[in-house]
């Protein structure tokens, strides 16, 4: 047989398609020759028949030997190319062991938040937020946390495929190109993401040029239309709006969950914390004061949690609420207040009355995406008619590139398709099989289409469907090719943030598995001014988009992940004259009887993008507690009147703390219908439900697919966000929901402690109360202590327990501690997820944790507060969120237990964890009073798959079955922080002593402290930040050294607002907390008499 | 000589009697020696035997899937970190003081009633202790590192870290096995060698040869015997009040609401005491049934044992009253709290179980009718030794779902391995009991031969053997 050479081009398309640990045994089988084919279907190949006889000892060795042989000359060959020993640094300072870190962006729904992402030897571990960046100054979300995660997804699709059958780009390329080839585009369809790259727009501008039949439709569940659709009621035109919190005294949020949702909230929360924290004179909120926060909304969210004054109220009724408030404002034109609720009434009058009473542009009306635009009109109309724009409001040309609004870009879409007027669709970044609204039934339709013979088209051209995605998900299965995408840390691009300052997407690793970029697919169709495609990196196509910016200015850029003054100017917006008058000028109507629908992006995994990430997944959502699921979210008089209830299973483990069983019910909207089960909230408006999106998935993934309820199931494209006259039925089946905490009650132990701003300024002036509870050791926060057992020494700083030791150990050297500001934390939830990622905290699936077993160093307790204790919590007065890890205590219970000396105290005051050491007995979990100690029950982390080994932190320990876990402090960073600093302190030696900078002098007299005799080098304030710490939007948690007075955290701790967690047992926690301060509108919550019963 | 000696039919002794008047020296030996070498296997016999193997094979797949597995498959979690293991951890321990208590505390009194039981409840406390150290072990989320809880010279220069309850646990519980096996053992080896002497096959005579320990029966060997078994005896004394006052630091040295209690120790010893009373009735009356020995366990013993039974069951009532007592009074809010979980909250059920088997059924006792009713006595038995496993449910499981920190509340509820494990060791326990009962005398022949009026320089006067000290026939003597 004569053999035909091998085509090499072939040859390299498939070596590019396989994926993974595939061998192939030769070139010639590799490119599929028939000879080679033919050879290997044989049972035996030539010459087999030489090795059937038994191996003679002569042979053996000599087979023997030449093996040895064989295996030392491949030992001999130097690497081809100069190469550079490691003597010195290579130039980009990769340094085996050292972390760097990268400014980029992580676009969602169009908007970008910049991050700094830490690389370790090249491979991205932890995202951190970007202190230089107006979206994020340095916080980030959860999900922002979880990125790295969904990086290194292993259920990410891998290859170029046709039909599930791996194909090569060049192929896709070649077909789709074939399709624009001589036409103008005539039904070829985009269907994209949101695009919020400037660069990719104007590839997109280009592209249209040459095809200008060809059409680009939007799909982004959570969007942005709302709102624009509200500033052109308002201004006529269509403008971007963001607040500047820090100058709003009063914040009233209308269905705005701003705190956790939307481009803005990392700012937004960071803003509005500092106006709530003590400062450093002592002022709360800084030199204006503490601002004060009224929620109305329907679904208790982390902004209602966060308010100080809060209505529940129906979707409907929070709109007639909007216009109620410019009635009661007398908004010029506005129309007389709608019907209210008594206690809505006397909410309006009461914020009508404060905002009134505050000076011109110091107050802030915001609103929600799922309210209708009348309602942000009607914002507008407050705002301007408040003087606040351009002081806490903002306006902006649109920022996206896009200008087309989602929802009715999809509905186009359906219909086009429908009309079949599109014979090729390509799906970038977005799954509408999925997430289409029901109505569209965009799923159905493209099976049709799939299945549809070619002479029943109208174009008589074959249907050709491609999906790019991240995913090989619903939408994909329903599209011949597919390509996967590039993660956004695997790729060039850029972007806008909240305010529209731009910033550069650069790739912290080369795709793991051959994704292309939107970028790269544009750019492949469109032809340059020579004739040939364009085929530029990405890197180049991004430089030259912004080729304006010299060299200097572009790795400027780079480095800093941004493009400084890129955002656009403030607009001086003027409102329409008759706004009032106009037709779409009224709230929402609603429905009278039954029930309304209110949707709403899940915290955790959105709009169903992230439901392949098994961070997001187990974390626990900052209200309902629940992970691993959505259901339907009531009021428990709502679910009273239902008849449903969730209750604890007997005789399975775990019970509250872990799994309830969910009554079903069907809730139709409509024609649609969804069977879901259900979940009681405290502090949810009667008459309505909610329910999040982007659960219900059917092709998410291992690790996604079949948890939750798909709420897109009763989406309307029509009204995407609410219902109304929803019909709910019991159905007679019980659903099992995992939900960390199910006991809301704090029964009666101090554990948040909260007052009123009131309270607090009365205490403030009270010299003679400050001058009693001082010599007591006592402060503000701990007042109604009852000093029982407790040391009572004159002029103690602090009220100590009394214990049997003589007395405390002294730390010579630095003394670690922490404190948590209750009043900035909003219960966000990014420190679970970032202490996840820093410390390799595994995932544990959904049964794991109905059983109990969560494994967060860091978990958000959240209590409801009645106003009465122990009352059941109906109707909470007060929500409040209290991040717990490991309270590092100076007598700490857990070491005292431990057999084995497995948990032992740092000589810098840490409760250390020594892994390798423990046995598991968990006795030091059950005498922890915090209850801060995990246990790895099972073998839970990942040993096996090979991309997720890539996530894991390299300074952090994978614990092995059997082995107790905790949070450390992130000693790792410590230990980071002391190295480097012992590093330069060498370095300085040579100078004279005054010179040095690492010289501590926290000591007496500010000589160097001692420890074990010796001096060491100074850790600044400030060069240890906890994983926690750093991810807090809200800075609500400030870590230091507690022997150096001027650090941040040793003055925190001076507060009067500070506090121990049980402090009362004795342990002595290094981390305490802050007091809550809430100030709430006196007239709504009448202030008691604090000092009454002192 | 040779006459058989075993009643014709069932009769109680009449009260105050602890050995049958019929009995001699030969009788005796005969009776408990043929049980091991004479009597068919019979048919109640194998079917116990046959129950109990199959837990023990129940008990070894439970210990493999948990090997395998991980601790996961239990239904411990946090906050319950501590489930079905420990309780029944303590409970066996409980149940394993009874024998030393009667062996060694009551032979320094001079009971000598404590005589036909004594053996049997030793090997009773073996049994138990063994199924009580599996657990502690097995508990472990790493078991196969067992060895860094004892004091042994390593290469990592670490000791165990004394401070912690579960080294001391280590420590007592180890002790309290070695020394009740010696105590067992030496006082076996007189009628190991009689066993010997009577064996008429080879590997019989072979095994009882080598255990007897070449015992001859001559002055010197009864002479020091005597010496080492009163050593033993007195080492053996504290150790019954240190393992269970030791078993109850693992609580009270914690810091949990429920456990963190100063009258843990006398309560526990007493609780275990009650217990380990309990356990000998529910064996003893079944084998006094079977083997026909009602004229050497006489109903005499069993009123003994229901008083004591009675006695302790009273201080483990009042250590429950001073447990809610002392929340009280003691103003701390956890403490209180962790009571009206008990009394009112998510525990109560078992609580009042609790309280019904520990505090109220064995208020019976009070009835001479019912301590001297095998039937009663047996029921009650089993009654106490549910209240007393309770007893530990509450205390390790009802205290770790309700403490300190709302937030965290969860709850436990033991798996199928859980129960799986547990019901193992029962198998394990009646296993090893069936085979001691068919292989070693179950009453220690040579000292019931000392309850014989031949034995008592008196015996003249007394012709009844009775269950005081020594100098009983004196004290007759001078009443009459």
């Amino acid at each position: 047989m004569k053999r035909k050479p091998i085509d090499p081009e072939l040859l390299r398309d498939r070596l590019a398609a396989e994926q993974g640990k595939q061998y192939w045994r030769s070139l010639e089988e590799l490119a599929g020759d028939p000879a080679v084919t033919a050879m290997l279907q044989r049972e035996f190949p030539d010459g087999a028949s030489e090795w059937s006889d038994p191996v003679s000892r002569r042979q053996f060795l000599m087979l023997m030997g030449a093996s040895l042989a064989l295996a030392g000359a491949t030992g001999c060959r130097p690497p081809t190319g100069k190469v550079i020993p490691f003597v010195r640094p290579p130039e980009d300072n990769r340094i085996p062991g050292k972390a760097l870190y990268y400014a980029t962006a992580m676009p969602l729904s169009g908007y970008c938040t910049g991050l700094l992402v830490e690389s370790n030897e090249g491979r991205p571990t932890k995202i951190e937020g970007h202190p230089d960046h107006p979206t994020s100054q340095g916080g980030t979300s959860a999900i922002h946390q979880a990125a790295t995660l969904g990086l290194y997804d292993p259920d990410r699709s891998k290859a170029i495929s046709y039909r599930q059958q791996v194909r090569t780009w060049g192929e896709v390329i070649q077909v789709l190109r074939r399709r624009l080839n001589g036409t103008k585009g005539e039904g070829f369809a985009f269907v994209t993401e949101t695009i919020g790259s400037p660069t990719l727009a104007a590839q997109i501008e280009e592209f249209q040029k040459q095809y200008p039949a060809a059409k680009f439709y939007r799909h982004e569940p959570v969007n942005d239309d709302n709102a624009l659709l509200g500033s052109e009621l308002a201004f006529g035109r269509r403008l971007h709006s963001y607040a500047k919190l820090e100058n709003a005294d009063v914040i009233v949020a209308l269905q705005a969950d701003f705190l956790a949702e939307g481009p803005g909230q990392l700012v937004y929360s960071r803003e509005f914390a500092k106006r709530r924290k003590r400062d450093e004179e002592g002022k709360v909120g800084g030199p204006r004061g503490m601002n004060r926060l009224y929620v109305i909304e329907t679904d208790l969210t982390v902004t209602g949690a966060a308010a100080d004054n809060r209505l529940a109220l129906k979707p409907s009724q929070v709109e007639a609420f909007a216009f109620a408030l410019a009635a009661e404002l007398q908004v010029a034109g506005a129309p007389a207040a709608p019907k209210l609720s008594d206690d809505a009434t006397k909410y309006v009058q009461a914020i009508a009355k404060d905002l009134k009473a505050r000076k011109p542009g110091s107050t802030a009306i915001l609103v929600g995406p799922s309210a209708s635009p009348a309602v942000h009109a009607v914002a507008h109309a407050i705002n301007v008619a408040l003087g606040n724009v351009g002081q806490t409001i903002v306006y902006t040309e649109p920022l996206l590139p896009q200008r087309q609004l989602a929802g009715p870009s999809l509905r186009a879409f359906a219909s086009d398709l429908a009309k079949g007027a599109i014979d090729t669709v390509v799906f970038v970044g977005c799954n509408p099989a999925y997430s289409g609204p029901a109505d569209l039934d965009l799923g159905t339709a493209l099976a049709e289409e799939l299945k549809k013979p070619i002479h029943a088209r109208p174009s008589k051209k074959e249907w050709l469907a491609v999906h790019m995605g991240l995913y090989f998900d619903e939408t994909a299965r329903l599209c011949q090719w597919h390509i996967p995408q590039v993660h956004f840390l695997e790729d060039w691009s850029d972007g806008v943030g909240h305010d529209g300052t731009v910033r550069i997407l650069q790739p912290l690793i080369a795709p793991l598995y051959e994704g292309k970029s939107f970028h790269d697919l544009i750019g492949s169709l469109t032809k340059k001014s020579d004739g040939d495609f364009d085929e530029r990196s990405t890197y180049e196509m991004v430089r030259d988009h912004w080729k304006k910016l010299d060299d200097n200015a572009w790795f400027t850029a780079i480095h800093d992940g941004l493009i400084k003054d890129s955002a656009p100017a403030p607009l001086q917006a003027e409102l329409v004259k008759d706004l009032f008058a106009k037709e779409a000028m009224k709230p929402w109507s609603g429905s009278d009887k039954g029930l309304e629908l209110l949707l709403a992006p899940e915290p955790g995994v959105y709009d169903g993008q992230f439901a392949n990430n098994g961070w997001l997944q187990e974390w626990p959502r900052p209200l309902s507690r629940l992970t691993w699921d959505n259901a339907l979210i009531l009021s428990p008089a709502t679910a009273e009147k239902l008849q449903v209830r969730t209750r604890i299973r007997l005789l399975r483990s775990g019970g509250e703390h872990g799994e309830q069983a969910a009554d079903m019910v069907k809730l139709t909207v409509g024609k649609q219908s969804l069977d879901v089960a259900i979940w009681i909230m405290p502090g949810h408006a009667d008459d309505a439900v909610t329910l999040h999106l982007g659960y219900g998935r059917t092709h998410a993934g291992k690790v996604g697919t079949g948890y939750g309820f798909n709420a897109y199931k009763v989406r309307n494209s029509e009204s995407p966000w609410v219902a109304a006259g929803v019909e709910i039925s019991k159905l007679n089946k019980e659903y099992m929901l995992a939900c960390v905490q199910g006991h809301h009650s704090m029964e009666g132990r101090d554990l948040v402690r909260s007052e009123t701003l009131h309270a607090f300024e009365h205490y403030e002036h009270d010299e003679k109360l400050k001058e009693k509870l001082k010599k007591k050791g006592l402060n503000f926060a701990t007042r109604h202590d009852h000093l029982v057992g407790f040391e009572k020494k004159e002029g103690a700083k602090r009220a100590t327990p009394l214990n049997l030791y003589e007395k405390a150990h002294h730390y010579t050297g630095y003394k670690w501690g922490m404190v948590v500001d209750l009043s900035a934390c909003t219960g966000c939830g990014a420190c679970v997820v970032a202490c996840q990622a820093e410390n390799n905290s595994p995932v544990i699936g959904k049964t794991e944790v109905t059983r109990g077993r969560e494994m967060h160093w860091l978990r958000i307790d959240r209590y409801f507060k009645t106003g009465k204790p122990d009352e059941r919590p109906d109707d909470p007065l007060e929500v409040h969120f209290q991040p717990v890890m490991c309270q590092h205590c100076e007598q700490a219970p857990c070491e005292l237990v431990c057999p084995v000396e497995a948990t032992v105290h740092g000589d810098e005051g840490t409760n250390d964890m020594v892994y390798n050491r423990c046995v598991g007995t968990r006795y030091c979990a059950n005498n922890c009073p915090y209850k801060v100690r995990r246990f790895n029950f099972f073998s839970y982390a990942d040993y096996d798959t090979p991309s997720l080994k890539l996530v894991y932190n390299p300074e952090v320990t994978v614990r092995t079955r059997g082995v107790v876990e905790k949070c450390t402090f992130c000693i790792q960073r410590i230990a980071y922080a002391r190295i480097e600093a012992a590093k330069e302190a060498m370095e300085e030696l040579a100078l004279p002593v005054k010179q040095r900078k690492r010289r501590d002098s926290n000591g007496e007299d500010g000589k160097p402290r001692l420890h074990d005799g010796k001096e060491i080098p100074l850790i600044r304030d400030g060069e240890v930040q906890t994983a926690c710490q750093t991810a807090c939007p809200a800075e609500a948690i400030v870590f230091g050294d507690l022997n150096d007075k001027n650090s941040k955290v040793a003055k925190l701790q001076d507060s009067p607002l500070n506090y121990s967690l049980m402090g009362e047992l004795g342990t002595r926690p290094r981390v305490t907390y802050l007091a809550a301060l809430r100030n709430p509108n006196p007239e709504l919550t009448p202030e008691k008499n604090h000092e009454g019963h002192h | 000589m040779a006459t058989a000696t075993a009643p014709a039919k069932r009769e109680e002794l009449p009260d105050g009697v602890i050995l049958g008047p019929q009995h001699n020296l030969q009788t005796i030996t005969d009776k408990i020696s043929d049980t091991v070498q004479k009597e068919p296997i019979g048919f109640m016999w194998l079917a116990l035997f046959a129950f109990a193997f199959m837990l023990v094979n129940v008990l070894l797949l439970s210990i493999a899937g948990l090997l395998y597995w991980g601790l996961g498959v239990w239904g411990i979690n946090v906050p319950v970190s501590w489930g079905f293991a420990i309780v029944n951890f303590v409970w066996w321990i409980g149940i394993g003081h009874a024998g030393t208590l009667i062996s060694a505390i009551l032979l320094l009194l001079r009971q000598r009633w404590r005589t036909s039981i004594n053996r049997f409840s030793e090997a009773m406390t073996l049994f138990a202790v063994a199924c009580a150290g599996l657990f502690p072990l097995l508990h472990m989320g790493r078991p196969w590192f067992f060895y860094w809880l004892l004091p042994y010279p390593n290469t990592f220069g670490l000791w165990p870290q004394w401070r912690s309850p579960l080294v001391w646990d280590v420590f007592a519980v180890s002790t309290y096995a070695t020394v009740s096996l010696l105590f067992w053992y030496v006082g076996l080896v007189p009628d190991l060698a009689t066993m010997r002497d009577r064996a008429t096959s080879k590997w019989q005579q072979v095994i009882f040869g080598i255990l007897s320990l070449g015992w001859r029966n001559s002055n010197a060997h009864w002479n020091r015997y005597e010496i080492a078994y009163g050593v033993l005896a007195g080492l053996a004394t504290p150790l019954v009040v240190s393992v269970h006052t030791v078993v109850s630091f693992d609580f009270a040295a914690g810091i949990v609401p429920g456990w963190h209690t100063t009258i843990f120790p006398p309560y526990f010893v007493a609780g275990a005491i009650y217990s380990g009373f309990a356990m000998v009735l529910t064996l003893t009356i079944p084998a006094r049934y079977f083997y026909k020995l009602e004229d050497m366990i006489t109903i005499t013993h069993l009123d003994f044992m229901g008083r004591i039974t009675l006695a302790t069951g009273m201080i483990v009532g009042y250590g429950y009253a001073m447990e809610l007592f002392i929340a009280w009074y003691g103003a701390n809010k956890f403490e209180m709290g962790m009571m009206w979980q008990r009394t009112m909250g998510l525990i109560r059920w078992e609580y009042y179980a609790l309280i019904f088997c520990n505090v109220l059924t064995p208020q019976l006792l009070w009835f001479k009718f019912i301590r001297t009713s095998p039937l009663y006595l047996f029921i009650i038995s089993i009654i106490v030794n549910i209240g007393m496993w309770l007893e530990r449910y509450v205390i390790v499981i009802g205290s770790l779902s309700r403490d300190n920190m709302p937030s965290a509340w969860g709850r436990y509820a033991g798996t199928l391995w859980d129960w799986g494990m547990y019901l193992g060791t029962i198998g394990l326990f009646l296993f090893l009991m069936a085979v001691f009962a068919r292989v070693l005398p179950m009453i220690a022949m040579f000292e019931m031969k000392l309850l014989l009026p031949g034995a008592n320089p008196h015996s003249h006067e007394t012709h009844d053997a009775s269950p005081g000290g020594d100098s009983h026939g004196e004290k007759k003597e001078a009443h009459a």
